[in-house]
């Protein structure tokens, strides 16, 4: 009998990466992971940061596990959310809320955030107001790469670590940052090291698996994510995997954290190869460069507004150009842009994004979709004639 | 060549039936909410009349959102790319489309081989599609195929505010008990749903060479309001809802091209004791299936490969070869008939 489904959907043969099992176990159980639960019976503090212009080595060296907070792994009710934040705050704002009001988050010992964009803000307000954290903090981030807008970051980098050491009444030396600083850039090299697998013609490694790496990485401590990771990179560089697809694909966009969702469009025959987003190389792009002498926070702050940039960033250039750079390092053929429902700052750049990408012949895929969604069928008949769009092209 | 078009779309199932250049047959039907028994049904109905058997159909292509529940479909192709491919059948010139559906709406730009260049397509929310003009159609007591020519009756429409299904019902119902009437209401209804499709169409380019396909273009208070808009006439082909069902149809006459296969197939080892292979060329097998019968060891099956119905060695007599076959010599000797001889086409080989 011959397979009535779309040839394209079937991958040759595939074992599934065992190492990967320690990060997906991960993924399943949090926030209520056995190594935060661990720490917390130790007498250790958990930190939730909200936006990657935290400076998450600060709260590292200050002996304490930050942890990314997301929202949920899927659609659901926000009924919480819904009555505290105005419908139109991104979705994203609006599941992080809900699980803070439902005592999901509520082991955190503190919340950091950014003043990065309105639902965030607006977040981080209700947070403080209903949901009891003991320890707030909000880093005003500029939008600008200006001197002026590097010296007010580093005063708030300063500040936010001042009041985290009065909090805690310990000191943060220069030698506990070095350490963490060292620790985190080794986690940007690792992670730089898979990707380096995605540019092959043939990627071991699907874009859903790469989704499940990233998503440990803000929820384990570093020192163990990467002891984990290294080990997934050895299997790697054994592995018989080759992911084929009908083309290369890059997703570009804010927060997005469910792997199902990239699994929707690699079963339409996309191979998902690289990405731009906040939780992927947003997040860890850029390392760490301390320069002799300077201070460590100097060179945090100087890294964190650098760093490869939000949409919220002006001018917008600086991440077009990144975009396009990556684009062509991963010989992307079509770019998906995921907007999260009512996410101004990436909506309002799309179509200049969109005109850029055109003009060095890459089409882009607009899909609007609430946050934690896994694709729905109308997505799927997009990406499905997207990518029979790109092959009527080659 | 035969080559059949299914596509399943969220109110209504079409078919086209093609033989190289000419629709032999096409069908519509409701979809109901057992997709897979309605593809089965649709096909049936399909063939009625044509002399043609369900076999003898080379390649099927399924399209629509019910897509991936036909079956026997070779393969699938999104509806996006397949009314691109029917429109361009009939209008070369075509390179803007308005596919109104069931369910959703999509704007559609195509080069002049009818391949998708750029596309939109309705959120979530079906308001202003097909369901909704059934919906007002029953609200107002009027038959689904009459609304059209009854808005083209009416001097000024009434401006409705919404698409929104519930509120738009509303709406209507709201008008209906002041009195004005049911023309009026529609014109209103029809300028709301036109001015969404135009808002829609603005986000691709609207190129000359314009096209409304899906079954909503049937309307033709409809296509009237949304020409004044785009200030082109649009192109309509004979059937626009079979559109969607012809590009699968032409879409499997492509695919079908590109898949005949000139391959000859392997089958069997080697090992120490000789290489054991029959091969098979595809290209010359006629799929008569006479090398079935005539094998006295039964080693043969005809399964459908690449669109076209060909001999190949029995998965499970592969491994067995030499004990199930004693090569073709030894056979002509033990047995009055041969695979090899009663294949005309002489596509049959054996190594041993």
């Amino acid at each position: 009998m011959y397979d009535h489904q779309n040839k394209h959907n079937s991958q040759p043969r595939y074992t599934p990466l065992k190492t990967l099992e320690v990060f997906k176990a991960v993924n399943r159980s949090f926030p209520h992971t056995d190594e935060i639960n661990h720490i917390h019976d130790q007498g250790g503090k958990v930190f939730g940061w909200l936006c990657t212009y935290v400076p998450e080595e600060i709260l590292h060296a200050a002996g304490i596990l930050p942890v990314r907070i997301t929202g949920y792994d899927r659609e659901t009710d926000l009924d919480d959310g819904n009555a505290y934040l105005y419908m139109n705050n991104c979705s994203f704002s609006r599941s992080c809320l809900q699980m803070g009001l439902t005592k999901e988050y509520a082991f955190l010992d503190g919340v950091v955030g950014g003043s990065t964009c309105d639902g965030a803000r607006r977040l981080f307000d209700l947070w403080r107001q209903y949901i009891g954290t003991p320890f707030h903090h909000v880093l005003t981030v500029p939008r600008k790469y200006t001197e002026n807008a590097h010296s007010l970051y580093l005063a708030e980098v300063e500040m936010f670590k001042t009041h985290l050491e009065d909090h805690l009444e310990i000191k943060i030396t220069d030698e506990e940052l070095m350490g963490s600083i060292e620790l985190y850039n080794q986690t940007r090299s690792l992670l730089r090291e898979l990707y380096n697998h995605r540019k092959k013609p043939n990627p071991p490694i699907s874009g859903s698996e790469v989704m499940e790496v990233l998503d440990a990485c803000f929820r384990m401590p570093k020192e163990s994510f990467n002891h984990h990771l290294k080990k997934l990179l050895q299997e790697l560089d054994g592995s018989q995997n080759a992911y084929s697809g009908r083309a290369r694909l890059m997703l570009s966009g804010s927060v997005l954290a469910n792997p199902d969702f990239i699994s929707s469009i690699e079963q339409q025959g996309g191979l998902v190869v690289a990405d731009e987003l906040c939780t992927s190389t947003r997040y860890w792009g850029d390392m760490v460069e301390v320069q002799p002498g300077e201070p460590p926070l100097k060179a945090l702050a100087r890294r964190y507004l650098n760093n490869y940039p939000c949409a919220r960033m002006f001018p917008s250039e600086e991440r077009f150009r990144r975009i396009i750079e990556t684009a062509r390092e991963f010989k992307v053929d079509g770019v998906i842009s995921e907007i999260i429902r009512y996410c101004v700052p990436y909506s309002h750049d799309l179509p200049l994004l969109t005109k850029r990408l055109a003009d060095i012949n890459i089409p882009v895929l607009s899909i609007d979709l609430e946050y934690g969604s896994s694709g729905s069928g109308q997505i799927a008949t997009r990406v499905q004639a997207f990518l029979e769009m790109i092959e009527a092209k080659k | 060549m035969i080559y059949a078009g299914i596509d399943i779309g969220s109110r209504a199932a079409k078919a086209v039936l093609l033989q190289d250049d000419t629709i032999v047959s096409s069908v519509i039907r409701d979809t109901g909410a057992e997709s897979v028994k309605t593809s089965q049904a649709l096909l049936k109905e399909l063939l009625v009349g044509t002399g043609i058997e369900a076999g003898e159909i080379d390649y099927t292509v399924a399209t629509g959102y019910g897509r991936v529940l036909v079956p026997y479909a070779d393969e699938n192709v999104s509806e996006i790319s397949a009314h691109a491919k029917g429109i361009n059948w009939y209008f070369p010139q075509v390179r803007t489309i308005l596919d109104m559906g069931g369910q959703d709406c999509k704007a559609i730009n195509c080069d002049g081989e009818g391949n998708v260049t750029n596309f939109v397509m309705n959120d979530k929310c079906a308001g202003g599609t097909g369901r909704f003009l059934e919906m007002i159609a029953e609200v107002l007591n009027i038959p689904l195929e009459e609304i059209g020519s009854v808005s083209l009756s009416s001097n000024g429409g009434i401006p409705f505010n919404t698409i929104c299904a519930v509120f738009a019902k509303t709406e209507a119902l709201g008008h209906l008990r002041k009195g004005v009437s049911r023309a009026d209401i529609l014109a209103g209804l029809h300028e709301a749903i036109a001015t969404r499709s135009y808002n829609l169409l603005r986000r691709v380019s609207l190129e000359p060479g314009f096209a409304i396909t899906g079954g909503i273009s049937k309307n033709s208070g409809l296509v009237a309001k949304i020409s004044q808009k785009v200030q082109m006439d649009p192109l309509l082909c004979a059937d626009p809802q079979l559109c969607g069902a012809l590009g699968a149809a032409l879409y499997a006459r492509n695919k079908s091209a590109i898949a005949t296969p000139g391959v000859k197939m392997q089958y069997g080892y080697d090992d120490g004791t000789g290489s054991y292979f029959i091969s098979i060329d595809e290209e010359l097998c006629s799929g008569c299936g006479k090398c079935v019968d005539a094998c006295p060891a039964g080693i043969f099956t005809m399964s459908r490969r690449n669109g076209r119905i060909v001999a190949e060695v029995k998965e499970e007599a592969r491994k067995r070869l030499p004990i199930l076959c004693p090569g073709v010599g030894n056979c002509r000797k033990l047995n009055s008939i041969t695979c090899q001889a009663v294949c005309g086409e002489n596509a049959i080989e054996h190594s041993w």
